[in-house]
């Protein structure tokens, strides 16, 4: 059963002048996470915002589990909609404590010193209770912002780049921890990030939004082999984009009105590959543990390349048939 | 998308907040609105005579004043500030905040003692004798070059002020470049930290010429007529309240002009030097003479603004300390500091709700309507009294003849001429002063947090009180300090508006003064200064934070 079903949602702000998101519709699954990858400025603050109700919408409406929550003639005020929300900046009380924070939405409930004990001890912060958020390091302070949001068992929770604050390894073991406690509790969750690598290690299904449009809505391998757009291609990892002369001169057979691009780490040298071409390094990089080959085409175009060691003068590149990704203008 | 569908979302939209905010405003912009409204109802009979006899002599003054302490206050302002900020003497931490002391004092209060000074037999005289017995000491500054000498030793501070925040927290590392680029001290100051202050230092100045605009107690006192006293003339001694109401109108009208010209001159020069400089300034280190020669220059100011007139008004409370204190005076200031403090708290109130009301209003074009609330203060205090006594008037009227009809009661008037009306003026006024510390905190704060509240589930009300509420604590209390100030040394606006036999301690100096009693008018002064002090000591510890 469908938990969420968005349909042609549409916001525009400074009187309509920015059109911020376009026509979006998607459903979620119950028990499902979702990846919304995009830059900033793509729309998926304002599309998260919409769903927990903190904006209304232009057009368009929104329904959780079958109810409508916003549409042109309802409003479903955010503290009645049941979602979790991990902010970015966490948002924690500042004058609150741990405890405090965490059952501040449960504060009703008979059961909440226990429920209390169970996020904690979830997130693994059990005995930090009477702390204030100040006193916590930044995952800390991320996995006290997890656990409050999860404490009233939301029908569904969204975390709003939740990594972006911290360091790459503390962002690592974070993000293992989190989809962890997020799989157990069996939870619906709406993932947001500008990062592939959070979307790719963690989701059942990722939606690329660009310019306040869904681009494409798929599971990660058929998002990295069968992309949609150069611009989903490139998301996923570093590709070579290369005109129609550029091609010929690897003796591919080109359409018009096409873009063609190759991943960078397909990009083999000196083996035999479907299509090759003879290039002259300009220029190598030292990159730790790659080069980075600055290469010139017969045409004098220059491209960048991996390569394992700093090749010097003329080498052959090439690459298979199946690694060209063509896309229609 | 249709016109169906712009309707149907306004529909939606619109909640309680957007009522609330909407009344607000109306409410707060009422009698400037009232006030303006009168420019196209027309003069009053005298008008003519207005025109031909007084106007222009009013405009002149009006005009040389702001002219003269705009001058003054740049001077002395701007080079303080940049002494300040620039040069490491003895005790300059003490000056620093010195300097702006002088804001305590109501300017009309240093008109006052500085008259005392400069009269027959004050203070200068008996000075004079003690070291030459053949000089009288006697110079008369009660005309208009003694008022903008007055207006700007008590002013010059907003300029200090504005001029010291831009040199501490956004220059430094400018000015570090320039000395690296091999550039002079002075070629520094005037090609970088003049331009670059401009907007901030002219800022302040405006604030300066509000000021000017809206004294009414100095000028009165030195017998130089000004806008503010040509409407307290109309209306009380030509008894033409339309005439005053037109002068009030014009003079609004010229504020509003002011206002849009320091508008436009930020937005053309919108320069911001982005990088977040926490560095101080490392301060230059001149020669010991050099050193005291900054020490004592600084000091100039703030012995003519601050030292000067405060000792002169404490001679003066010794003097008459026995005629003064009686339970009469104690009852003045018990009602000043009720009034004052009772204004403050609504004035808070009013602020908070339009705030939270505001942003609770899903409506965005309302952020923009709110704004018009904050008006008041660079209206000159005369003019929101008057603005206040024409729509309470009508009201009070309407208000009577219903219930004499319906009830056969007569109840009097009930807001005008009583504390009620002089309360909502002071609102009006003042809602700008604690409008600014409490956004500034709740901005500070963000909407992230309550957001977070509401999606667990929990209603605007209880955020607000468990969540927004204690996290915007200091700005309240900031704001509310400042607004029950700025009414303990209120002037015109209270001596229009207050009700008969109320009187505050600034009406009590003020009608000393106008009685020739002006020794008798310093223990009140005194009250106002101290009260003054406390938020000036604060105001400097957020400009330093």
């Amino acid at each position: 059963m469908n938990l969420l079903e968005v349909n042609n949602l549409t916001k525009s702000f400074d009187n309509g002048k920015t059109l911020t998101l376009d026509s979006i519709s998607f459903t979620i699954e119950s028990g499902k996470v979702l990846a919304i990858v995009g830059e900033s400025g793509s729309g998926k603050t304002t599309l998260i915002r919409l769903i927990s109700g903190l904006e209304t919408p232009d057009a368009g409406h929104i329904k959780l589990n079958g109810q409508v929550m916003s549409s042109l003639t309802t409003m479903v005020p955010p503290e009645r909609r049941v979602i979790g929300m991990v902010f970015q900046e966490y948002a924690l009380f500042p004058h609150l404590t741990i405890y405090d924070n965490i059952v501040y939405g449960i504060a009703k409930r008979k059961d909440k010193k226990d429920r209390a004990a169970e996020v904690l001890k979830l997130v693994g912060l059990q005995g930090y209770e009477k702390r204030y958020p100040h006193q916590l390091s930044g995952g800390q302070q991320q996995r006290v912002a997890l656990a409050r949001a999860i404490a009233p068992n939301p029908a569904l929770l969204i975390l709003d780049e939740p990594f972006s604050n911290l360091d790459t390894i503390l962002r690592d073991q974070l993000r293992r921890e989190i989809f962890e406690i997020i799989t157990k509790t069996g939870i619906t969750a709406i993932f947001v990030t500008h990062d592939t690598e959070d979307a790719l290690s963690v989701s059942d299904h990722i939606m690329v939004l660009q310019e306040g449009k869904r681009i494409q809505e798929a599971n990660s391998e058929q998002l990295f082999q069968y992309p949609k757009s150069a611009y989903v291609a490139s998301l996923f990892s570093a590709v070579v984009g290369f005109s129609v002369a550029q091609l010929q001169a690897f003796g591919v057979q080109t359409k018009d009105q096409h873009t063609y691009m190759v991943r960078t780490h397909a990009i083999r040298i000196n083996e035999t590959t479907d299509y090759s071409t003879t290039v002259i390094v300009v220029k190598a990089i030292f990159m730790g543990d790659h080069y980075h080959l600055h290469v010139q085409m017969e045409d004098q175009s220059v491209i960048m390349i991996y390569a394992s060691k700093a090749y010097q003068n003329e080498i052959q590149i090439g690459f298979m048939g199946e690694d060209v990704l063509c896309f229609p203008v | 998308m249709g016109w169906g569908n712009v309707i149907q979302r306004l529909q939606r939209d619109t909640n309680l907040w957007t009522i609330v905010t909407l009344v607000l405003v109306l409410f707060i912009a009422f009698p400037i609105g009232a006030v303006f409204i009168n420019l196209f109802a027309g003069p009053g009979e005298t008008w003519d005579h207005v025109v031909t006899y007084l106007l222009p002599n009013y405009i002149t003054n009006s005009v040389s004043i702001a002219i003269g302490c705009s001058v003054l206050t740049l001077s002395i302002g701007v080079t303080s500030a940049w002494i300040v900020s620039r040069y490491e003497f003895p005790y300059r931490k003490t000056l620093e905040w010195l300097l702006i002391v002088p804001l305590a004092i109501p300017s009309y209060i240093t008109a006052y003692a500085y008259a005392g000074i400069f009269d027959y037999g004050g203070s200068l005289t008996i000075l004079a004798r003690f070291f030459d017995r053949t000089r009288d000491g006697k110079l008369d500054i009660m005309n208009i070059y003694g008022l903008i000498m007055i207006l700007s030793l008590s002013l010059y501070p907003y300029v200090y002020v504005s001029a010291r925040a831009v040199f501490l927290t956004q220059m430094s590392n400018l000015i570090e470049a320039s000395k690296v680029l091999g550039v002079s001290e002075f070629k520094t100051f005037f090609k970088v930290v003049l331009p670059l202050g401009r907007p901030a230092i002219i800022g302040g100045l405006i604030l300066v010429i509000m000021e000017v605009l809206n004294d009414y107690g100095a000028a009165k006192y030195y017998g130089v007529s000004t806008f503010t006293t040509g409407i307290f003339r109309s209306w009380f001694a030509l008894e033409e309240p339309e005439t005053a109401i037109y002068l009030s109108a014009i003079l609004m009208v010229l504020v509003f002009g002011l206002m849009s010209i320091e508008r436009i001159q930020r937005r053309k020069k919108g320069y911001q030097n982005d990088s977040k400089n926490t560095t101080t300034v490392s301060r230059k280190r001149l020669s010991k003479l050099q050193q005291y020669g900054l020490c004592i220059g600084v000091g100039i100011p703030v012995f003519l603004g601050f030292i000067i007139p405060v000792g002169q008004l404490i001679y003066w409370v010794i003097l008459t300390l026995e005629d003064t204190v009686f339970t009469s005076f104690i009852t003045v200031a018990l009602q000043s500091l009720g009034i004052a403090a009772a204004a403050a708290f609504g004035t808070v109130i009013i602020v908070i709700l339009l705030i939270y009301s505001t942003r609770w209003s899903v409506l965005k074009p309302i952020q923009r309507v709110s704004r018009i609330s904050i008006l008041g203060y660079a209206i000159p205090g005369a003019v929101i009294a008057v603005g206040v006594m024409i729509p309470t008037l009508a009201l009070d009227k309407w208000l009577n003849r219903s219930l004499k009809t319906m009830f056969s009661l007569n109840i009097g008037l009930l807001i005008n001429g009583t504390v009620i009306g002089l309360m909502y003026a002071y609102m009006v006024r003042f809602l700008a002063v604690a409008y600014n510390p409490v956004e500034s905190n709740a901005i500070k704060i963000g909407s992230r947090i309550s957001e977070s509240s509401l999606l667990l589930g929990v209603n605007r009300w209880r955020t607000f009180f468990k969540i927004d509420l204690p996290l915007i604590q200091k700005g309240v209390w900031s704001g509310m300090l400042l607004v029950f100030v700025d009414i303990m040394k209120e002037l015109p606006l209270t001596l229009i508006l207050k009700p008969y036999g109320v009187t505050t301690l600034a009406v009590k100096a003020y009608e000393y003064a106008s009685d020739e009693m002006i020794a008798e008018a310093a223990l009140p002064s005194l009250c106002i200064i101290l009260t003054g002090i406390l938020p000036v000591i604060f105001l400097n510890r957020l400009i330093t934070k």
